[in-house]
């Protein structure tokens, strides 16, 4: 019998169809791996719909730790929750918020500012993404548009880090209705892509890049690499 | 991290890092909720006013209900109070409004609670591997560029993520055999 395949390469889609095909026979005659896949099947369904769900509506903010440190009971009206549960909290949220993105044992030091032109891909608007030195191992991009048309109701301007070579896209969320928008990044992400692209998107839960980019801007490989 | 019914528990208790365990973990799931609904702008303030409330009515919670399902109840309220009063101003997001209210609004609040709770599930495991599952399922990323923005092995990667996976699986299922969630 052939080595075990790689079930949750196989669950995930990460083999090639040949792989699939042979992942396919060797599940036929080998009960264990029949067993290990039942298994692995139902947390990967459930972690499935859920990413699904929670990316529907764009940026979740783990992907784009920008949640503004605001606590969430800074009305003083309400006196019954003391302000110490507020800033715990404060400080849970933005450590949940920025999980993601931290990997471990980063490289640090200091990296210089690096800006760069928003080119319009088609019509008139512009603008700049400026990058300086985030807090260890990120970047923070702020992203400003100009002459960007009003988007309409039900649509949205979304930012995306993207690598032209093989089109592959990372949501950073919104711009804000003044055509800005600042994100931290964690470095060895940022340094997977050449590219910030700015679209415009439809609000009818569709997580994917629409087919309407309006400005797109390159930068070079001044950032830390991810391997 | 406690289960959704154990924290809701506490809470009913007026425990508040019990509010704080919440806000935790389910924060940002009812974030992306409140967005889909009311706009990055003002979801912000309408989480404030949701955990406000989950707050005052703490006592309210009954563990028969499962703690996601609660939250993300009070949270669909607060979003159509929102759009309501936004009518007597200028805008009405018609489509957001009809796709709040009624039983699609229910069924999609009920989506979103259930995908929070797999979300707040992952709280409950070790770092490393709560951190494989984020990055494949929410970051999308694969095996080998796990290994890659991690600098680890991919065998790491993978025994981690496989364990993980395993994990969430027995957490989530003996969560729902109970009758609450995980």
């Amino acid at each position: 019998m052939n080595a075990h395949p790689d079930l949750l390469a196989l669950l995930r889609g990460e083999l090639s169809n040949p792989l699939t095909a042979e992942a396919g026979d060797h599940l036929d005659g080998c009960p264990d791996c029949r067993a290990e896949l039942a298994e692995l099947a139902t947390a990967n369904a459930m972690l499935s719909r859920s990413a699904r769900t929670l990316a529907a509506r764009a940026p979740a903010p783990e992907t784009v730790p920008a949640l503004p440190p605001r606590p969430p009971f800074r009305r003083r009206r309400r006196r019954a929750l003391g302000l110490a549960a507020a800033a715990v909290v404060v400080i849970a949220v933005a450590a949940a918020a920025t999980f993601v993105t931290r990997g471990p044992e980063q490289p640090a030091g200091p990296q210089p500012e690096v800006s760069a032109s928003l080119a319009p891909v088609d019509g008139a608007a512009g603008g700049r993404v400026l990058m300086t030195t985030g807090p260890a191992g990120s970047t923070e991009m702020t992203i400003t548009t100009r002459d960007l048309p009003r988007a309409h109701r039900g649509q949205f301007y979304e930012a995306w880090l993207l690598d032209p070579a093989t089109r592959k896209m990372l949501p950073l969320g919104q711009l804000g209705p003044s055509g800005r928008a600042s994100f931290e990044i964690d470095d060895r992400l940022l340094g997977r892509y050449t590219a910030v692209d700015v679209s415009l998107e439809a609000d009818d839960g569709d997580p994917q890049h629409s087919v309407t980019s309006v400005l797109r801007a390159s930068y070079d490989a001044q950032r830390p690499t991810a391997s | 991290m406690d289960s959704g019914e154990a924290i809701g528990l506490r809470l009913a208790r007026r425990e508040e890092s019990a509010l704080e365990d919440a806000y935790a973990a389910y924060g940002p799931s009812l974030l992306a909720y409140l967005r889909r609904y009311v706009g990055p702008d003002e979801a912000e303030d309408v989480l404030q006013r949701t955990f406000l409330d989950v707050w005052r009515h703490s006592s309210r919670y009954q563990p028969a209900q499962r703690f996601s399902t609660w939250l993300f109840t009070i949270a669909h309220r607060r979003a159509v109070d929102t759009l309501r009063a936004r009518r007597h101003r200028v805008v009405v997001d018609v489509e957001a409004a009809r796709d709040l209210v009624g039983e699609d609004g229910r069924e999609t609040a009920e989506r979103y609670a259930e995908a929070a709770e797999v979300r707040a599930a992952l709280a409950r495991l070790p770092e490393h591997e709560r951190e494989a599952l984020e990055l494949t399922y929410y970051a999308g990323l694969t095996q080998r560029e796990i290994a890659a923005h991690l600098d680890v092995p991919i065998g790491t990667v993978k025994a981690r993520t496989s364990r993980a996976t395993r994990r969430l699986g027995a957490l989530m299922r003996d969560g729902l055999r109970e009758g609450g969630a995980a």
